[in-house]
């Protein structure tokens, strides 16, 4: 019983924060029906300016705005200059996947020339925020979970509730047809980056606070969990992206509880290839999805 | 000066013949091996555990299961046979169904999970530390001395990569090589031509799986020592930028692009005095790899030297330029101004 109950405990905030990654990265493919294994990359730049600001003696929370808008640009700029270029052109699914590799290690790279290779830690004070029993979260997993609940019913209201988010929708499942409608795709898709961008950054300072010490490798090793819960779940589709979440996270957490701590990862990984052999379209999926992606 | 000499091109060769085998699933069979380096690291894990004698010999600084003494070519035997196993299995995971953004997919979690089982499990290969003292193949019973067997073992993977080399050409333009890369373009046309699509994917997947474990069984003999360190995911990005800048499905290319990459980026700057703040050698590699392969995919997905097209005997030397001409990397069709 104290182990379950520890155990959920890290499982909630661990999904919490991954929910809100996986939400931005299948906004990113839904729009884009890119693979982009650069978005933890991304995610940890949103942590490092965070981590840089506040050493300036800023408070952590203009910090963290910092480094979510850092990567947010950071993320439109990516989406501009390269990936939608790369669309455009007709270049293969394995060469844009390979692109987005190269930018990958490449952002590793130059964090590493700046900031060193050393992990960086924001050094929050540590105090269970909550306890009862053997279920204790930190003041970041509640924060974690908080900011989860929120981003997700805001990404909800946007996407059913707004003109916009139909818009956005109809992009996703049909580019051309969108056009032909009139909905002015550049302008919509522009949003669109912007807002998984925000997303990307805000689960990157909360994955950067909640890991306590990071480096230039957490980002790639994030960007394959995210991959796990959105393919988990159903890729491109929001409701997956939660559900895919929640499942990873209750699946590796517990799986690791009960047998070894060390292995949250296999657990999350091995699932991952698991769902994709067996049900390759995840949890959740449309006829539309099942055509285009299963050979 | 001669032991660098030798090291580097003993590398080279190694390194060509594991960038043959990912080039024969990538570049001429279109499947995305991002688990690549697993096929290396079992070649080289095998080769280590037969020829390291029982752990006990260790007195505790290393520990692994098995351990034996085979003689000398059939460490190199094995790495091969669980190369092609291995791969053998992993086919059958993502060959099946799988479109190839998911076979990497797949691929790369697999590498990751055997990568984070190997670190946190000592008891398998001595987790992060990784095994040391490799008896390196006949070392004792040559008596060559110290540079004299470098430069033998030297020779003796330039032949096997020689050996290599020539059967990848003769492959890539045999009927085999010709019905994966019509797989690669159209899998329903070739499958409803009567080609058996899968079976043909698994044989390519099997052979470079096998170069892959003799490239490491190699590698363990060059090095005497294999690590975790030496199996990252960056090692398989690496050989992916080779093959990519050198050209997908053409060998030359291969060759080309670990030469350039491989040695003169990787092997050779390591060698070098190193310069700037601690590791800032290693980094400036690595932001260099990532942005030569975004540039070669951005300006010549083909790579330098692009996939040739199989010739028919009799037909006239100079063929009409096709209008469609595509590679592994590069497709030819424009998907209209929509994105």
């Amino acid at each position: 019983m104290n182990l379950f109950l520890s155990a959920l405990a890290t499982a909630i905030a661990f999904s919490a924060y991954t929910a809100v990654g996986s939400l931005g990265f299948s906004l990113q493919y839904a729009t884009t029906n890119v693979l982009n294994l650069a978005y933890g990359d991304l995610m940890i730049i949103a942590g490092y300016i965070t981590f840089t600001v506040h050493n300036r003696g800023v408070n952590f929370f203009v910090a963290a705005v910092a480094g979510v808008l850092a990567t947010c640009v950071g993320s439109y700029l990516f989406s501009r200059w390269l990936l939608i270029p790369a669309v455009r052109r007709g270049m293969s699914q394995a060469a844009i996947i390979l692109l987005t590799l190269g930018v990958s290690i490449s952002v590793e790279a130059f964090i590493d020339m700046i900031w060193g290779a050393n992990a960086a830690s924001f050094g929050l004070p540590a105090n269970a925020f909550l306890r009862a029993g053997t279920f204790t979260w930190t003041s970041e997993d509640f924060a974690s979970v908080v900011s989860a609940v929120v981003l997700l019913a805001g990404t909800y209201v946007l996407l059913e509730k707004t003109a916009l988010g139909r818009s956005m929708r109809a992009i996703a499942s049909n580019k051309e047809l969108a056009m032909t409608c009139g909905i002015a795709t550049d302008r919509v898709m522009t949003i669109s980056w912007v807002v998984s961008g925000l997303l990307c950054g805000i689960a990157g300072v909360l994955l950067s606070a909640e890991t306590v010490s990071f480096n230039a490798v957490t980002g790639f090793t994030f960007t394959v969990v995210i991959v796990a819960a959105a393919f988990v779940g159903g890729i491109g589709q929001m409701g997956g992206a939660v559900l895919g979440a929640l499942v990873v996270g209750f699946v590796s957490q517990f799986a690791a509880a009960y047998s070894n701590p060390a292995y949250v990862d296999v657990f999350a990984f091995g699932l991952l290839a698991l769902v994709l052999v067996v049900r390759p379209t995840g949890i959740i999926s449309d006829v539309a999805s099942q055509r285009e992606l299963v050979a | 000066m001669s032991y660098y000499a030798s090291i580097l091109l003993t590398y080279f060769f190694i390194d060509v013949i594991a960038a043959l085998g990912l080039d024969i699933q990538v570049g001429l069979s279109g499947i995305l091996n991002f688990g690549f380096i697993l096929f290396q690291a079992a070649g080289a894990y095998t080769v280590a555990l037969v020829t390291l004698g029982p752990p006990s010999k260790w007195l505790g600084t290393q520990t692994y299961f098995a351990g034996w003494s085979l003689p000398f070519p059939l460490p190199l035997i094995l790495a091969i046979v669980v190369g092609v196993l291995l791969s053998f299995l992993a086919g059958l995971l993502v060959l099946r169904r799988l479109r190839s953004s998911y076979q990497a997919i797949v691929l790369l979690s697999l590498m990751l999970v055997c990568y984070d089982v190997v670190i946190s499990t000592r008891s398998l290969f001595n987790g992060t530390t990784g095994l040391g003292s490799i008896p390196p193949p006949l070392q004792s019973s040559l008596g060559l001395g110290f540079t004299g067997y470098q430069w033998a073992f030297t020779g003796f993977c330039g032949v096997i990569c020689i050996v290599v080399f020539l059967l990848m050409k003769r492959i890539y333009r045999s009927p085999f090589g010709r019905l994966l890369a019509a797989s690669r373009e159209g899998e329903e046309a070739a499958g409803s031509l009567g080609t058996n699509v899968f079976r043909l994917r698994m044989v390519s997947m099997m052979l470079g799986g096998g170069l892959g474990g003799l490239s490491g069984g190699l590698l363990v003999g060059a090095v005497a020592a294999w690590s975790p360190n030496s199996w990252s995911f960056f090692e398989t990005i690496i050989y992916f930028a080779a093959i990519t800048l050198g050209g997908v499905g053409n060998s030359y290319g291969t060759v080309l692009g670990v030469a350039v990459l491989q040695i003169g980026i990787m092997e050779g700057v390591t060698y070098l005095p190193q310069f700037g703040p601690p590791g800032f050698v290693d980094y400036l590699q690595q932001a260099i790899i990532g942005v030569a392969l975004i540039l070669v995919l951005w300006l010549r997905p083909q790579g330098i030297f692009p996939e040739r097209r199989p010739r028919l005997l009799g037909s006239p030397k100079r063929q009409p330029r096709l209008p469609s001409r595509s590679t592994a990397l590069s497709s030819s069709t424009v998907t209209g101004g929509v994105s």
